[in-house]
């Protein structure tokens, strides 16, 4: 008895904490997980106990939250969200803010459009920008010297190399939005900004363009289009392998990132369409019902203090870009922004695509499962 | 045929529980039954596929498992066999596709002859009725099912038969095939309803194995409660409802299979052949071995290099980092996945013992028919759907804790073989005459359990805890369903950083994962086991 009542003690002293923020966040890469890890620790000195919750896709933990909502709780103190999540929980006025108090929100240019709108929808501060993406391509530049300008080069490289080409299977964002950018390069970028109206015959012939593009390439993907991967991180490794030629990914510095901790191979380059690709921010958010709104206000002022935004940008560490407005930081500060990039990322300068109007991309999804899943 | 109806229902019971189960959990059975032509439609293709799949893996397992047992039983050797029967869902299903995939170990040895630096995608696991999945799904049956019919055959008086068969002049093959297997197939209806909710709940072959086919039920299951069931509960249940309709044609085609080969038997039809099963046995035996320790040392490899590209057969490098990284960020997760293993596996054992000490005093036997009842539903229903439900059911409940929940669901799963293990010795008069003496010596408990128990029945209790502490230590499904993601083991760490792109990483927390009740195992004796 002795035994069980000091394992039970054991159990219970090594779960209890301080002040238990709860971060969802995705937790499938080591890297981001070794990032959050190393924050939780400097967190204790606040008093608080970051516990980060790994999950494999972030829609399950929105469907949390909403369904907890009807008891006005919350298991979920923090979320890293951004789209139509964010969409549904706004709507449903399950978000804490508008969080406008933070300290390090003075290094945020808060007039910046690709901040302040997500996919279309203002973000009135109910969630905080944390991090920018852009659509890129990844290549093995053994197999492919010159990697395709526009999405007619990428079509005919398909056909040429049948079943050395694939997205992930929808409704996984990589794979929806390489059908909006391939929407985008038909010439419809401009349309996408309005709302999706069935009505309107200019949008129905977008759709149809669309389906008959992804109809023509589809025999020639992976798998004959039968099967496709589940996340880009599946076509990361498959890429490795060369199991195919090109992958995709939403963070410009993946491909030195993965390079060096061994999962790419060094010869991996990056490329985007010359006519750009789709670029958006991800964000964090509280829940509305969260115990502890304090505690995760602190994690969000940390995770915005630029030691941690520099340690983000690393390709070493994590490599995703900054939302931080670099002309706000001194000169110390500035210092921490400067990293040996490889050869093997993308300038910064290339051309970006806000996100079309999120009625698109739900319409996109829709037809697209109705065709080929 | 009174197998078949005392099977039938057994089955029946399953899906009236599932149904009332689902009325509890407010279901509008109206829409439901609406739903089920639309949702047949859709998921038409995973239907097809979970049964035809499963159905082969029951199939196999069967037969293969019938072969390796009777080799297994005539050698009588305690073997490798042992450390297979703990080896974790997840860690398999990872080594099976670093061994099997396109860019697989297997493939890279066939590129000897091919001598190309880009892997061949006309490979077998992107047949549409994987032949990967049949594969992995069945070796990973296998241990336990040969370990359950072993002693099934340790029943069957084998020498006397064989005797008699001899006087009938009857071949070896007629008398395995005419003679054992109608004894023991007899005996084995609930192994095999076990392997087929087994089959019928995995989840992690889909999700691991993923991109080599297209979505089986399960998943369709899994990720239809994840993302819509909180708006669409009658989705759910239609899926739920096709599940159980599988699980059932799947039972009745393996039946109907076996009354046929009893049709032949009886009719003489294989009387001309005469065919060495021991022997198929064995190398049935060798090649479950090649499997588990090829898919161990993919593992290993894998884990220890820097990286490990198509088509090099060695990695460019090799590191104990991916070790140290694991260890250094899921210390405290491993800790408390073995610290919760082990307070329920105890606990578990307890709760059944004070059971058997109530079972004495009781004149009716009704709360034993309960129970037995109740354990063997935990056993039978596909795990996903019982979780789905129990979850259901306790958020009607006023208790706020979801760490309670979570260790509920967990240790419930232990309950069968705890209650089924037990159920031999301490419904024995040895143990009636010993709680008898315990009362007239006013022992208290814990001095009847150490002093008396624990020594008479030391292996016994040593077998149930390994059982129950692979058993739990091995649960995944509960974090997703009760857990909210938020409580967990290590081995739902293991499936997060798979869907991550290190395979390296992958590998050595499948290792980790694999290693606690591996430990435990090499203490485990094989031809011990009497149930």
């Amino acid at each position: 008895m002795k035994i069980i009542t000091l394992i039970i003690f054991l159990f219970l002293t090594n779960n209890a904490s301080s002040i238990e923020v709860n971060f969802h966040a995705w937790g499938g890469s080591n890297n981001i997980n070794d990032y959050i890890g190393n924050l939780r620790e400097d967190l204790v000195d606040y008093g608080i106990d970051l516990k980060h919750t790994k999950i494999s896709d972030t829609e399950s933990s929105v469907n949390l939250i909403l369904s907890e909502s009807i008891n006005k709780k919350s298991k979920v103190d923090l979320i890293w969200i951004n789209g139509e999540n964010f969409q549904k929980l706004k709507l449903n006025n399950l978000l804490y803010g508008p969080i406008n108090d933070l300290n390090n929100l003075k290094f945020i240019n808060l007039e910046d459009e690709t901040l302040i709108n997500d996919f279309g929808i203002p973000t009135e501060n109910y969630e905080i920008p944390w991090g920018r993406s852009q659509f890129v391509f990844l290549y093995d530049k053994e197999l492919l010297e010159s990697p395709p300008k526009d999405i007619f080069e990428l079509k005919k490289f398909i056909i040429m190399n049948p079943g050395r080409f694939t997205y992930p299977k929808l409704p996984n964002f990589h794979g929806t939005t390489f059908l909006k950018q391939i929407l985008y390069e038909l010439g419809h970028y401009n349309l996408m900004t309005n709302k999706f109206n069935l009505e309107n015959d200019d949008h129905k012939n977008a759709i149809k363009e669309l389906l008959n593009f992804v109809n023509e390439i589809n025999p020639y993907l992976w798998s004959k289009g039968k099967r496709y991967p589940k996340n880009n991180m599946e076509m990361m490794k498959m890429l490795a392998n060369r199991e195919i030629f090109i992958s995709l990914s939403f963070n410009p510095n993946e491909a030195s990132a993965q390079i060096i901790n061994g999962n790419l191979r060094e010869n991996t380059g990056t490329f985007i369409f010359n006519n750009g690709t789709i670029a958006n921010t991800h964000y964090l958010a509280i829940p509305k019902y969260s115990n502890n709104i304090e505690g995760s206000l602190i994690v969000i002022n940390e995770l915005l203090n630029p030691k941690y935004q520099a340690l983000k940008m690393n390709p070493h560490i994590w490599g995703d870009p900054t939302v931080l407005d670099l002309k706000k930081l001194n000169s110390d500060q500035l210092s921490l922004f400067k990293f040996d990039y490889q050869n093997n990322n993308l300038d910064n300068n290339v051309k970006k695509m806000l996100e079309p109007h999120i009625s698109w991309t739900e319409v996109i999804e829709k037809y697209w499962i109705e065709n080929f899943n | 045929m009174k197998t078949l109806i005392n099977s039938i229902l057994i089955l029946i019971i399953v899906t009236i529980l599932c149904v009332i189960l689902n009325f509890i959990s407010k279901i509008f059975f109206i829409e439901t039954l609406f739903e089920i032509p639309n949702l047949f439609y859709q998921y038409k293709n995973s239907i097809k596929l979970t049964f035809i799949l499963n159905t082969s893996v029951i199939l196999l397992t069967i037969i293969l498992g019938f072969l390796i047992s009777i080799y297994f039983f005539v050698n009588k050797k305690d073997t490798i066999l042992k450390y297979f029967i703990p080896y974790p869902h997840i860690s398999f299903a990872i080594g099976i596709l670093f061994f099997f995939s396109t860019s697989g170990l297997l493939n890279r040895f066939l590129n000897f002859y091919n001598k190309s630096e880009i892997p061949l995608i006309d490979y077998m696991s992107n047949n549409e009725y994987s032949i990967l999945y049949i594969i992995s799904l069945t070796m990973r049956e296998l241990p336990f099912f040969i370990l359950v019919s072993i002693m099934i055959l340790n029943k069957i008086n084998f020498l006397f038969l064989q005797k008699h068969s001899e006087n009938l002049k009857l071949k070896k093959f007629n008398f395995y095939l005419s003679v054992i297997f109608p004894l023991w197939i007899k005996r084995m209806l609930l192994p095999i309803l076990i392997i087929i909710s087994f089959s019928y709940s995995n989840y992690e072959y889909s999700f691991i194995l993923g991109t080599q086919f297209p979505e089986l039920l399960n998943q369709e299951l899994v990720n239809i409660w994840k993302n819509e069931f909180h708006y669409n509960t009658h989705n759910y249940n239609v899926l739920s409802l096709f599940i159980t309709i599988c699980f059932i044609f799947t039972y009745l085609f393996i039946y109907l299979i076996f009354q046929i080969n009893r049709y032949l038997s009886i009719h003489n039809v294989y009387r001309k052949l005469n065919i060495n099963l021991i022997l198929i046995g064995k190398y049935l035996y060798l090649f479950l071995i090649f499997i588990f320790v090829s898919n161990f040392i993919v593992l290993l490899i894998n884990s220890l290099s820097t990286n490990w590209f198509f088509p090099n057969i060695i990695p460019s490098g090799f590191t104990i980092n991916n070790f140290l990284e694991i260890f250094d960020n899921n210390l405290n997760l491993i800790i408390n996945s073995i610290i919760i293993s082990i307070f329920l596996s105890i606990l578990s054992i307890i709760i059944f013992l004070s059971y058997f000490q109530l079972k004495i005093k009781l004149t009716s036997n009704y709360l034993e028919y309960v129970l037995f009842i109740s354990v063997l539903l935990i056993l039978i229903i596909p795990q996903n759907i019982f979780l789905i439900n129990l979850n259901i059911i306790f958020n009607y409940l006023p208790i706020d804790s979801e760490l309670f929940f979570y260790l509920f669901s967990l240790i419930i799963f232990i309950f069968p073989y705890t209650y089924f293990m037990l159920k031999e010795k301490f419904s024995s008069e040895l143990y009636k005459s010993l709680y008898l003496q315990k009362e007239n010596l006013k022992l208290s408990n814990y001095k009847f359990l150490r002093n008396i128990i624990y020594p008479i029945y030391k292996d016994t209790i040593i077998f149930i805890t390994l059982i129950g502490f692979s058993v739990c230590y091995y649960q995944f499904l509960q974090s997703i369903f009760i857990g909210s993601g938020n409580q967990r083991l290590f081995n739902n760490e293991v499936m997060v950083l798979f869907s991550g792109e290190s395979a390296q990483l992958s590998s050595a927390a499948a290792i980790i994962n694999l290693l606690p009740c591996l430990v435990l195992f090499k203490y485990f004796k094989f031809n011990n086991v009497k149930v």
